[in-house]
C-alpha cells in the first residue's frame, strides 16, 4: 500500500513545484505584511493579510486539485495504470485508496506550510488581547476541504472518456459547488455541506472505478 | 455489493450534489433578480415612496411663523449598501469572509475593545476578559529600538467585575457573565455595564477607580440591541434623518455620531420591547420611555405587534433645540428589507406621528417590478417544492441576516413572508401557501409523469418506479435530474411479439414478457372464404 501511495506522489510531485513556489511567494507576503503591521499597530486580533492569504489556497488550489483529479483518472485509461496494477495483486480498492491518499497528502503539503507559517507570525509578533483561534481554523478546515472536494470532483469526471467533459464539467461543477462557502462564509454550514460533498464525490468515484472495467 | 444496493448508492450521491448544485444555481439566479429590482427599479421607487414625516408639531413656536417656508421633517432610508450587506455575496472578499473576521480580526474596529485614548505609541483601551469574567483597563506602549517600533507592552491598570473595580483580579470583585449582560456603553470616559444577573446598571470609571451600582430595576429587560456597537452594526441597514427646515437650523443640534447619547448628558438605551429610555450615567435613574421603536403593523387601526428578531436594522435619532430636547424620532426595517416603520416622538414621549412604508405596493408600478416579480416566482417555484412548502414554517427560525443567505429553505420566499404577517389560521395559511406553490406542483407533477413514463419504457420494478415518482413530486427538479443522470443507459430494440421498445439487456420483454425466441403463431381454426 505505501508503494502505491509513494508512487502516486511520485507520479503528481512535478506538478505541485509551481503551486509550491506559488504558495512560497504568499507566506513570504504574509510575513512581510505582519511584521510591518505589527510595527505601525497595536497587534489586536489576527492580522488582515494571514486571512488574505487564504485567497490562493480557496480560490485557485481547488481547480488545481480538480485538473490533477481529472489528469489522474485520465492517464489512468490512456496507459492502462491500473490494469497493469491488477496483475500485481493489487485490489482496485487499494489502487483507488492509494491515489485518494496521495491526493490528499499534496493537499496538506501546500497547505500545512500556510498553517505552520501563521501558527509561527502569531508566536512570533503576539496579540496584546486574547484572541479566538476558531475563526482561522474554520478557514482552514473549510479551505482544506475545498481542495478535497476539487480532487475528488476531478477524480469523479476523470473518468469521462471525454476530456472536454472532465475538464469542463470538473470547472463548471466545482465553481458552482464552492459557491457555499462565499454565500455561508467560513462557518460550520459550510464545513457540513462541504463535507457531505465531499464523501458523496469520494464514494461515486470508488463506486465508478471498482465497477467499471479497465 | 448488490446491483440494488449499488444502485440507491449511486441515486443517493447524484441527488445531494444535484440538490446543493441546484439550489446554489436558484440563490444566484434570486440573487440576480434582486440586483436587477435594486438597479433599475428601487431608485425609482425610493423617489416615489413616502418616507417621511412633515411635521411642525416639535417647534410649536414657530409654526405660525408668515417667513417659514420649509417644514421641519423626518426621513428614513435604507443603507445603501444594503444589498451586499444583506446577501453578502461575492462582493469581495471582505464580504465573503465577514461573518467571522468582525470580532477577531486585525483592521476592523474589533468588538469588545473600548478604546479610551488611541495614539501611535500609547493606547488605553477596555476589554472583557472572558477568562477572568472581568473588565480589563489596559495600556500599551510601544517599545523602542534604534528610532523604530519594536515591540509593544501591555500594562493592566485596572480590573471591573459586578461588585467593584481594582488593581488587581481579585476574587471580591465577583464575576461577570458574558451572556447576561450588555456590553459597556462609553460615555465620557466612564462605562455603563447593564447587568442583567443584578437587574442594575453599573458604571465605572476607570480612571478615577470608582465604581457605582444604581437601582435595581426589576421588572426592566435590556437587550444587546442597546450597545453601541449592535447600533452600529443595524445602522448600516435603518438610517433615519432629521432636517429642520427654517426651524433656525444652527441651533439645532444631533447626538454624536454613533451612540445612543444626547446632548442632555443622558445614554438612550432600548429595551427588548422597542422602548427608548434615558439613563442619566451621573445617578442612574431611568426615565422614560421617550419613544419605541416601530412595531409590525398588521390591520390599519391595530397595535403594531414590536418583535426584535423580526427587525434588519433600526436607529434612533433625538431633536433638540438647544438646550432643550424636543422629541425623538425612531426607524425600523424589517426583516424582509422592503417594509419600513418610522415613529416621531414629543419631548412626553407620546407619539405625535408615525408612518408605515411598504415598497413591495410601490415596486410593481415600475416597469421593472412586475418582471423582478415573476422572475422571483419562477426562480421560487423551481426550488424542490417540498422545501419551498416547509420555508413557511421554518422562516421564524431563521435571524433577519442569515435569511437572506438560505440556500434549501427560503425563508423571504412570497410562501415564508406570509407566516410573518399573517393572522390567519394554520389550515388556512398551509392552503393558501399551496395555493402560492401551484406551479411547482404543477411541475413536480409533470416531471414525475416523465419519469414515470420513461422508466415504465425500460421496464423498472413497480417498487422503484414509485419511488421515483414520489421523490420527483415532493423533489421537483434536482430529482428529475438526478433521474436522467443515474438513469441506466441502454439499448433498446423493436420486441418481435409486441413490436414496442424492449431492453437488450434481458431475457424477456419489459411489456409482453415474450422471450428472444417468438413463439410460433398458431393459425386460428377457422377461416373465411370467398362466397361463403
Amino acid at each position: 500500500m505505501f508503494t502505491l501511495i509513494k508512487r502516486e506522489l511520485e507520479s503528481v510531485a512535478v506538478f505541485l513545484l509551481l503551486p509550491l513556489l506559488v504558495m512560497a511567494g504568499v507566506i513570504t507576503l504574509v510575513f512581510a505584511d505582519v511584521q510591518y503591521t505589527y510595527r505601525e499597530h497595536i497587534p489586536l486580533g489576527i492580522p488582515r493579510s494571514m486571512v488574505l492569504a487564504f485567497i490562493y489556497p480557496f480560490c485557485i488550489l481547488p481547480f488545481f486539485f480538480g485538473g490533477l483529479g481529472s489528469y489522474l483518472m485520465q492517464s489512468d485509461r490512456t496507459r492502462q495504470i491500473s490494469r497493469f496494477l491488477v496483475t500485481l495483486a493489487m485490489t482496485r480498492n487499494q489502487i483507488m485508496m492509494a491515489r485518494f491518499v496521495g491526493g490528499i497528502v499534496s493537499i496538506l503539503i501546500l497547505l500545512t506550510p500556510l498553517a505552520i507559517a501563521e501558527a509561527l507570525l502569531l508566536r512570533m509578533y503576539p496579540r496584546i488581547v486574547p484572541y479566538s483561534i476558531t475563526p482561522l481554523l474554520l478557514m482552514f478546515g473549510v479551505t482544506f476541504l475545498a481542495n478535497v472536494l476539487g480532487f475528488t470532483v476531478g477524480l469523479c469526471l476523470g473518468q469521462q472518456s471525454s476530456r472536454i467533459i472532465a475538464i469542463f464539467g470538473m470547472f463548471l461543477l466545482l465553481t458552482i459547488l464552492l459557491g457555499v462557502v462565499l454565500i455561508q462564509g467560513f462557518v460550520w454550514q459550510s464545513v457540513v455541506i462541504l463535507l457531505l460533498l465531499t464523501t458523496a464525490g469520494s464514494v461515486r468515484t470508488w463506486q465508478t472505478f471498482s465497477t467499471t472495467s479497465i | 455489493m448488490g446491483f440494488k444496493r449499488n444502485y440507491y448508492l449511486r441515486v443517493l450521491i447524484v441527488g445531494i450534489i444535484v440538490l446543493t448544485a441546484t439550489s446554489l444555481v436558484l440563490f444566484g439566479l434570486r440573487y440576480q433578480a434582486e440586483i436587477l429590482l435594486w438597479d433599475f427599479c428601487m431608485p425609482k421607487v425610493f423617489s416615489k415612496a413616502n418616507m417621511e414625516i412633515v411635521t411642525d408639531d416639535l417647534f410649536p413656536e414657530f409654526a405660525d411663523d408668515p417667513n417659514l417656508f420649509f417644514y421641519s421633517y423626518a426621513r428614513i432610508r435604507t443603507g445603501d449598501e444594503f444589498l451586499y450587506e444583506s446577501f453578502k455575496v461575492l462582493k469581495d472578499w471582505h464580504y465573503a469572509t465577514q461573518r467571522i473576521h468582525w470580532p477577531h480580526f486585525e483592521g476592523e474596529d474589533i468588538q469588545g475593545i473600548y478604546f479610551i485614548e488611541k495614539k501611535d505609541v500609547v493606547s488605553r483601551f477596555i476589554y472583557f476578559d472572558e477568562e477572568l469574567g472581568l473588565f480589563t483597563y489596559c495600556q500599551v506602549n510601544a517599545v523602542f529600538s534604534n528610532p523604530e517600533k519594536e515591540r509593544w507592552v501591555r500594562e493592566d491598570l485596572a480590573y471591573a467585575g459586578p461588585k467593584g473595580v481594582s488593581e488587581l483580579p481579585d476574587a471580591a470583585l465577583g464575576q461577570f457573565d458574558k451572556d447576561r449582560m450588555i456590553d459597556p456603553i462609553g460615555f465620557r470616559n466612564k462605562w455603563v455595564i447593564w447587568d442583567t444577573e443584578q437587574s442594575c446598571f453599573l458604571v465605572i470609571d476607570f480612571e478615577s477607580m470608582t465604581f457605582r451600582k444604581g437601582p435595581k430595576l426589576p421588572e426592566a429587560r435590556f437587550t444587546d440591541m442597546a450597545n453601541s456597537w449592535y447600533l452600529e452594526t443595524m445602522k448600516r441597514y435603518c438610517i433615519v434623518d432629521w432636517y429642520s427646515g427654517d426651524f433656525e437650523p444652527n441651533s439645532l443640534v444631533a447626538p454624536p455620531e454613533g451612540l445612543l447619547q444626547d446632548v442632555r448628558n443622558v445614554i438612550m438605551i432600548l429595551d427588548e420591547m422597542g422602548f427608548v429610555f434615558a439613563l442619566e450615567p451621573e445617578s442612574l435613574k431611568l426615565t422614560g420611555p421617550l419613544g419605541r421603536l416601530p412595531g409590525i403593523l398588521l390591520e390599519p387601526g391595530e397595535e403594531p405587534i414590536f418583535d426584535p428578531s423580526k427587525i434588519l436594522g433600526y436607529s434612533v435619532q433625538s431633536i433638540h433645540a438647544w438646550p432643550n430636547y424636543r422629541g425623538l424620532l425612531t426607524g425600523v426595517v424589517f426583516k424582509d428589507g422592503y417594509t419600513m416603520g418610522m415613529a416621531l416622538f414629543d419631548a412626553e414621549g407620546t407619539q405625535i406621528e408615525k408612518n408605515q412604508i411598504n415598497l413591495h405596493k410601490l415596486i410593481p408600478t415600475e416597469p421593472v417590478g412586475p418582471i423582478y416579480y415573476l422572475l422571483r416566482y419562477s426562480f421560487e417555484n423551481l426550488h424542490p417544492p417540498v422545501l419551498a412548502f416547509l420555508s413557511y414554517f421554518v422562516a421564524d427560525w431563521y435571524g433577519p441576516e442569515e435569511g437572506f443567505r438560505a440556500l434549501f429553505f427560503l425563508p423571504h420566499s412570497f410562501v415564508a413572508n406570509m407566516a410573518c404577517g399573517s393572522k390567519a389560521n394554520f389550515i388556512e395559511n398551509a392552503f393558501a401557501a399551496m395555493a402560492l406553490l401551484l406551479p411547482a406542483i404543477l411541475l413536480g407533477v409533470f416531471l414525475a409523469w416523465r419519469v414515470d413514463r420513461d422508466a415504465r419504457l425500460l421496464g423498472v420494478s413497480k417498487r422503484i418506479r414509485n419511488g421515483w415518482i414520489v421523490a420527483t413530486f415532493l423533489f421537483g427538479l434536482p430529482v428529475w435530474i438526478t433521474y436522467r443522470l443515474t438513469r441506466p443507459g441502454i439499448w433498446m430494440v423493436t420486441c418481435a411479439n409486441c413490436g414496442r421498445l424492449r431492453r437488450l439487456d434481458r431475457q424477456t420483454c419489459q411489456h409482453c414478457q415474450s422471450g428472444w425466441e417468438v413463439p410460433e403463431l398458431e393459425p386460428p381454426g377457422w377461416r373465411v372464404y370467398d362466397g361463403g
